[in-house]
């Protein structure tokens, strides 16, 4: 096999933001699929495919913390690693609605959804950062990014299980 | 069903195919409107996968990458007919309506 290409491990990167469950399953074939519609003397990722395949990663990972670590498809084993996996991403105890007054869980669901969209503007800079290869500035900006977004359902998962008792 | 997932299972509809395959033929098939990404493209497969509508069919080795060839399961072929005669009711019926009032509606 010969070595990777520069355009390759750039795309490897990108690939290592979808969960570990659908990596092992589908991180070669996607490989093949984005080499094969790489145009000749591409260097790095296009914007758009960034964009794509982040958005992608951050909402299957989203989707596998509401569903308790379980991939979308196929039933996952490793139930070790799943209890560590996207606990950045844990709503809090139901506990916590004692220390919050009624009217207040609609400032949460404004909080939420603001911390949300900054999170959607804090990853697409780190992307667009991130298809011009400085890996250290994207870093901090998807860092922003992934914080904010991870603060933003926590804020609404809060607002929602209130809207829930109520 | 979204656009996209209907032309992907059209796509598997002709016999199997891999990735990158289905991207171009999803391309040919919608006259350049529907252009599939890469994560896209994994994202409904993935779905499509649990949710029984297709399946891999084989997996081959092309110049050292990986291609994995996908096909439509029964309950596959029975979704995307039913989805395409619903598709085809609604056309006929807008067709006709549009038949009726002679041209573009006025009223």
């Amino acid at each position: 096999m010969s070595a990777p290409t520069h355009l390759e491990r750039g795309y490897r990167r990108l690939l290592a933001f979808y969960p570990a469950s659908f990596r092992r399953e589908h991180e070669e074939e996607i490989l093949s699929v984005l080499m094969d519609g790489a145009t000749e003397g591409q260097q790095r990722p296009r914007l758009a495919e960034s964009v794509n395949l982040l958005t992608h990663a951050i909402s299957m990972r989203l989707h596998q913390r509401a569903t308790g670590g379980v991939p979308m498809n196929a039933p996952n084993h490793n139930s070790a690693a799943k209890g560590l996996r996207g606990w950045w991403a844990s709503p809090p105890r139901p506990g916590i609605q004692r220390l919050i007054i009624p009217w207040e869980y609609h400032h949460l669901r404004v909080f939420g959804v603001t911390r949300l969209a900054g999170g959607i503007v804090a990853t697409g800079i780190g992307a667009f950062i991130l298809s011009y290869g400085a890996y250290g500035w994207a870093a901090l900006f998807l860092v922003i990014g992934a914080l904010n977004l991870a603060a933003g359902h926590w804020l609404l998962t809060i607002a929602r299980s209130a809207s829930a008792r109520t | 069903m979204h656009e996209a997932t209907f032309l992907i299972l059209t796509a598997l509809a002709g016999g199997s195919q891999h990735g990158y395959a289905i991207i171009t033929d999803v391309e040919q098939l919608s006259k350049g409107r529907v252009r599939l990404r890469a994560g896209t493209l994994y994202a409904a497969l993935d779905r499509l996968r649990g949710d029984g509508l297709i399946e891999i069919d084989r997996e081959v080795i092309v110049a050292s990458r990986l291609r994995r060839y996908y096909k439509l399961t029964s309950t596959g072929k029975q979704q995307l007919a039913a989805e395409a005669a619903r598709l085809q009711s609604n056309a006929d019926a807008a067709t006709s309506r549009l038949g009726l009032s002679g041209g573009m509606a006025t009223t």
